[in-house]
C-alpha cells in the first residue's frame, strides 16, 4: 500500500553540475565516428562523486539552520572507496551531527530514487544524495550521452518546518533483466543490444504508473510536469509518448548529459525551481524495473531558490577540450611532471583535525577576536592560549589578496592556480583556486568562495580538502 | 629584552667552499671530506684540534653521523641541525654560540646538500605526514605571490614590479661572474630575464636560485679575552693555499708535496689567532631573487 501522505516531502533540494563541458563534435572530429550534436558535462580532476554530492547539498542549502538529520544516504555507481562507507564524508563536510547515520546504497542505476522512495516512506529528516559520473569507451554512446553531476533531497514531515514538496503516491516494479551491466573492475558499462528490453520497461513504465495513479487517486492528464528518467534511451522515449502526460520535463541531454544515478534529483531540481504552487509533479525512472513518484508543490515553492540553480550552473559552462577529457578520465596516460608524487594522507593527523580538513572550521581567539586558519591554540594576536572558538567557514565568501600561478608543481592537471585569500570577517588562507576558465584573468581582488574537492590520491587514499572558485 | 650579541667574542679561523654546481660525480660524502680538507689548511688545524661540530643540511641526511661517517669523527659531538633556507645560518650560528659559551674552544660549521641524487626537478620536502591540508605550491611559487600584493598595494603595475625583479636577478648574475665558485657564471641583462617563460607567477627559472649540489664550513676559534687578533696579513702563508684547489692534503706530506702546506696543531696558547677575511660566507639565507649571489 501507498505510505504517501501531505505531511512528508521535499523540504530543500539542490543539484551541483561541474562547470567544464566537452563539446560531442570533438569527438567526431577526432575519431571520426562517435560524438554528436551539443555538450556533456565533465567533472573537473579535482571532483570525485563524494565532493559532487557535497556541492549538491550545498547548493541546495540541504542542511541550513540546524541540521536535525535523521540519516544520511548517499547513492552513486562510481563511489571513492568500497569497504569504507562514502556518505561519512559528506556527513563530516555539512557539519551533521554525530548520531546521525550516513550510508551508502549500492552501486547500481536504480539506488538514488529508490533511496528517495525509502526516504519519502520513513520518518523524521533523511538527507537522500545521488551523485554520479558516466561515460564510457572512446567513440560510445554512453561517453558522448553521459554526463557527470549530483543532486540532495532533503525529506521531512511538514510538521517539523515548511515544505516545498509533499507527497503524494509511489508505485514501483522489479524486474530481473540483463539490458546493462557492469562489473567491478570494469572501466566501462556495457549493455545488450538496443532494442532488447525496450518493450519490456515501456510496460513497465505504463503499468507502474498506471499503479501510482491509481493510488493518487489520479488520471495522467492531472499530471502536470513528468520527470521521465534512466539509461534506456529508446524505452524512454516511448514511454515518455504512452504515458500521455503533455509536459514532459528537460533532462538537460543536450547540455549535461546523462548523470545516471542523479538524473532525476537534477531534473527534479531543476523543474522545482521554475515550480509554482499546485503542481503534481510524476517521476518515473526506469532501472532494472520501475519506480515512480508523485509529488504536488506547496505554495512555499513560490517563494523559495536554491543557493545555486541548475539553470545558473547550466549556464556557466566553459569548454574542455577532447584530450584533456580524455586524460582526466584516464583513458590515455599523459607523461607526469617530474616531480614526486603527493604523500598519502595520515589517518591520524586528518582524524584530529577532521573539523578543519572537512568543514573547514577555523578558531577565533575570544580576547581579540583573531580568525585562524588553519585552526590554533595559540593566538598570533594577543598570545592568549586555549581561548578560542571553532568557526565554519565552509559558507563564507573571501577576496583574492595575492595569486600566482605556479608551473612547477605536481599537478594532475597544470597549470596550478594558488591564491593567498583574506575571507569576509577575517581569516586568511593559502588556498588553491579551482574551476579557473583562464587562470591568466585572475587578479587580485577578485571575489571566491569555498568548495570542497579531492586534492590528490596516494595510496589509495583519498585527500579532500577545500578550495576556492571564483564567484 | 635578554638578547646581548657576542661581539668579539668568536674569530673565524678558517673556511673552504667547493664550487656550487650539479657536480654528478661527487657525492655528498665527497663533498664534505673535500670542503672538511680545505678548511682544516685555511685554518691550520687538524681534524683532532675541533672539540665540537655542527651539520646543516636541510634534505639531505638525518643526524650528525652524516657527517662523522665520511670524517671519520671519533669521540666529539656532532650536530645535525635544519632551518629550510637558512640552514647553514643555522649551523654558524649554534657553532658561534658554541665558543662564545665557553663550552669548546674551537668549532667546525659544515653545511652540505646533495639535491640532484633525487632525480626530480626542484626542491622537495620529506614526506612529513599530515592531514593533506597543507598548501603544495612550490617555492617559488610561494614567492612570486609577493608580486602582485607588492603592486597592489603600492599602486605599481605589475611590469615595473617584474622588471625590478628581474633587475635584481641580473645584479646577482652580474656578481655570480666575479665569484668562482658560483653555479651560474653569465651575466643576463633584466630585459632577456623578462623575456624568458615564466616558471611560478611572474618569475621565469633565472630569476630563482639554481637547485645545486655545494657545501662549505668554516672553522671557528675562540679569541681569549685581552688578546688582539693577529694582523691579516698571517693569513698570507695558509688562504692562498686553500684556495689553490679543492683536492685534500696526501698524507704524509714529504718535502716534494709543497702545494699542499701541512697542517698545524693548533695550540691553545697561542697568543696569535688567524682571522679569515671570507665574511661573504655569512650570508647564507637564500631567497630565489638573491640566487648566486654569494658576494
Amino acid at each position: 500500500m501507498a505510505a504517501s501522505s501531505p505531511n512528508r516531502g521535499i523540504r530543500s533540494i539542490g543539484a551541483h553540475i561541474p562547470t567544464r563541458r566537452l563539446d560531442r563534435a570533438e569527438i567526431t572530429a577526432t575519431f571520426g565516428k562517435g560524438g554528436g550534436r551539443g555538450t556533456r558535462a565533465v567533472a573537473s580532476f579535482d571532483e570525485d562523486t563524494t565532493t559532487m554530492g557535497v556541492e549538491a547539498c550545498r547548493a541546495g542549502e540541504v542542511c541550513a539552520g540546524d541540521p536535525q538529520l535523521m540519516a544520511l544516504w548517499f547513492a552513486t555507481t562510481d563511489p571513492a572507496y568500497l569497504d569504507k562507507t562514502n556518505a561519512t564524508a559528506i556527513h563530516a563536510a555539512l557539519g551533521v551531527r554525530r548520531p546521525c547515520p550516513a550510508l551508502d546504497f549500492g552501486g547500481g542505476l536504480r539506488s538514488g530514487i529508490g533511496a528517495l522512495n525509502a526516504a519519502l516512506r520513513a520518518t523524521g529528516d533523511i538527507l537522500v544524495v545521488a551523485s554520479d559520473r558516466r561515460s564510457g569507451l572512446p567513440t560510445s554512446a554512453d561517453e558522448s550521452t553521459g554526463g557527470d553531476g549530483a543532486g540532495a533531497i532533503r525529506i521531512g514531515d511538514a510538521d517539523d518546518g515548511p515544505l516545498l514538496a509533499t507527497f503524494v503516491a509511489d508505485a514501483s516494479a522489479t524486474e530481473e533483466i540483463l539490458d546493462r551491466w557492469r562489473t567491478p573492475g570494469d572501466d566501462r558499462s556495457r549493455a545488450w543490444e538496443e532494442r532488447f528490453a525496450e518493450s519490456t520497461y515501456v510496460d513497465l513504465a505504463t503499468d507502474t504508473f498506471g499503479r501510482a495513479l491509481d493510488r493518487a487517486d489520479l488520471e495522467a492528464s492531472d499530471i502536470d510536469v513528468l520527470v521521465a528518467t534512466g539509461m534506456h534511451g529508446r524505452a524512454l522515449g516511448r514511454a515518455t509518448k504512452k504515458l500521455g502526460v503533455e509536459t514532459v520535463a528537460d533532462n538537460l541531454d543536450s547540455t549535461v548529459g546523462n548523470t545516471g544515478v542523479a538524473q532525476p534529483f537534477v531534473t527534479l531540481a531543476s523543474v522545482l525551481e521554475a515550480a509554482t504552487p499546485g503542481q503534481t509533479i510524476a517521476m518515473v525512472h526506469l532501472a532494472d524495473g520501475c519506480d515512480v513518484v508523485i509529488l504536488r508543490t506547496t505554495d512555499h515553492v513560490a517563494g523559495w531558490s536554491p543557493r545555486r540553480s541548475v539553470a545558473d550552473q547550466v549556464e556557466a559552462g566553459s569548454p574542455l577540450t577532447y584530450g584533456q577529457f580524455l586524460a582526466w578520465r584516464g583513458q590515455v596516460e599523459v607523461e607526469p611532471p617530474n616531480r614526486p608524487g603527493p604523500n598519502r594522507v595520515s589517518a591520524s593527523a586528518a582524524l584530529r583535525r577532521g573539523d578543519w580538513k572537512f568543514r573547514f572550521t577555523g578558531s577565533r581567539d575570544r580576547a581579540t577576536g583573531m580568525l585562524h586558519l588553519p585552526p590554533a591554540r595559540v593566538s598570533e594576536k594577543g598570545g592568549g592560549v586555549d581561548d578560542m572558538e571553532p568557526v565554519v567557514m565552509a559558507d563564507v565568501p573571501g577576496t583574492i589578496a595575492a595569486v600566482t600561478i605556479d608551473r612547477l608543481a605536481y599537478f594532475p592537471s597544470p597549470p596550478a592556480v594558488f591564491a593567498i585569500v583574506d575571507f569576509d570577517g577575517g581569516g586568511r588562507a593559502p588556498l588553491e583556486l579551482t574551476d579557473v576558465a583562464d587562470p591568466g584573468r585572475v587578479a587580485v581582488g577578485d571575489r571566491v568562495e569555498p568548495t570542497f574537492r579531492r586534492l590528490s590520491t596516494a595510496d589509495g587514499i583519498h585527500n579532500y580538502f577545500w578550495k576556492v572558485r571564483l564567484v | 629584552m635578554g638578547s646581548h650579541g657576542i661581539t668579539d667574542q668568536v674569530a673565524i679561523i678558517g673556511a673552504g667552499c667547493i664550487p656550487f654546481g650539479e657536480r654528478w660525480d661527487d657525492s655528498l660524502d665527497d663533498m664534505i671530506v673535500d670542503a672538511a680538507q680545505q678548511t682544516y689548511v685555511s685554518a691550520g688545524v687538524a681534524q683532532d684540534d675541533v672539540d665540537a661540530f655542527w651539520f646543516g643540511t636541510a634534505q639531505s641526511g638525518m643526524s650528525g653521523i652524516t657527517m662523522a661517517g665520511p670524517l671519520k669523527i671519533h669521540g666529539k659531538p656532532v650536530s645535525r641541525v635544519e632551518n629550510s633556507c637558512a640552514t647553514g645560518s643555522e649551523a654558524m650560528r649554534q657553532a658561534a654560540y658554541a665558543v662564545a659559551s665557553g663550552a669548546y674552544d674551537v668549532v667546525m660549521a659544515l653545511g652540505a646538500e646533495k639535491v640532484k641524487d633525487s632525480g626530480y626537478a626542484g626542491l622537495n620536502a620529506h614526506p612529513i605526514p599530515t592531514d593533506g591540508t597543507n598548501r603544495t605550491l612550490t617555492a617559488a611559487a610561494m614567492f612570486s605571490l609577493l608580486m602582485p600584493a607588492y603592486a597592489e598595494r603600492y599602486g605599481v603595475s605589475h611590469d615595473e614590479v617584474r622588471y625590478a625583479c628581474a633587475q635584481i636577478a641580473s645584479k646577482n648574475h652580474a656578481n655570480g661572474v666575479k665569484n668562482p665558485l658560483a653555479q651560474f657564471r653569465r651575466e643576463m641583462s633584466a630585459d632577456k630575464i623578462c623575456g624568458m617563460p615564466a616558471v611560478a607567477g611572474g618569475l621565469s627559472v633565472f630569476d630563482c636560485a639554481g637547485v645545486a649540489d655545494q657545501h662549505r664550513r668554516r672553522t671557528q676559534g675562540l679569541r681569549p679575552p685581552g688578546r688582539s687578533v693577529g694582523p691579516a696579513d698571517d693569513l698570507r702563508d695558509v688562504a692562498p693555499a686553500a684556495r689553490r684547489g679543492r683536492r685534500a692534503p696526501d698524507r704524509p706530506q714529504g718535502p716534494h708535496a709543497r702545494s699542499h702546506p701541512q697542517p698545524r696543531r693548533l695550540s691553545r696558547r697561542d697568543g696569535q689567532f688567524r682571522r679569515h677575511l671570507r665574511q661573504r660566507t655569512l650570508l647564507l639565507s637564500k631567497s630565489p631573487v638573491a640566487a648566486s649571489h654569494l658576494v
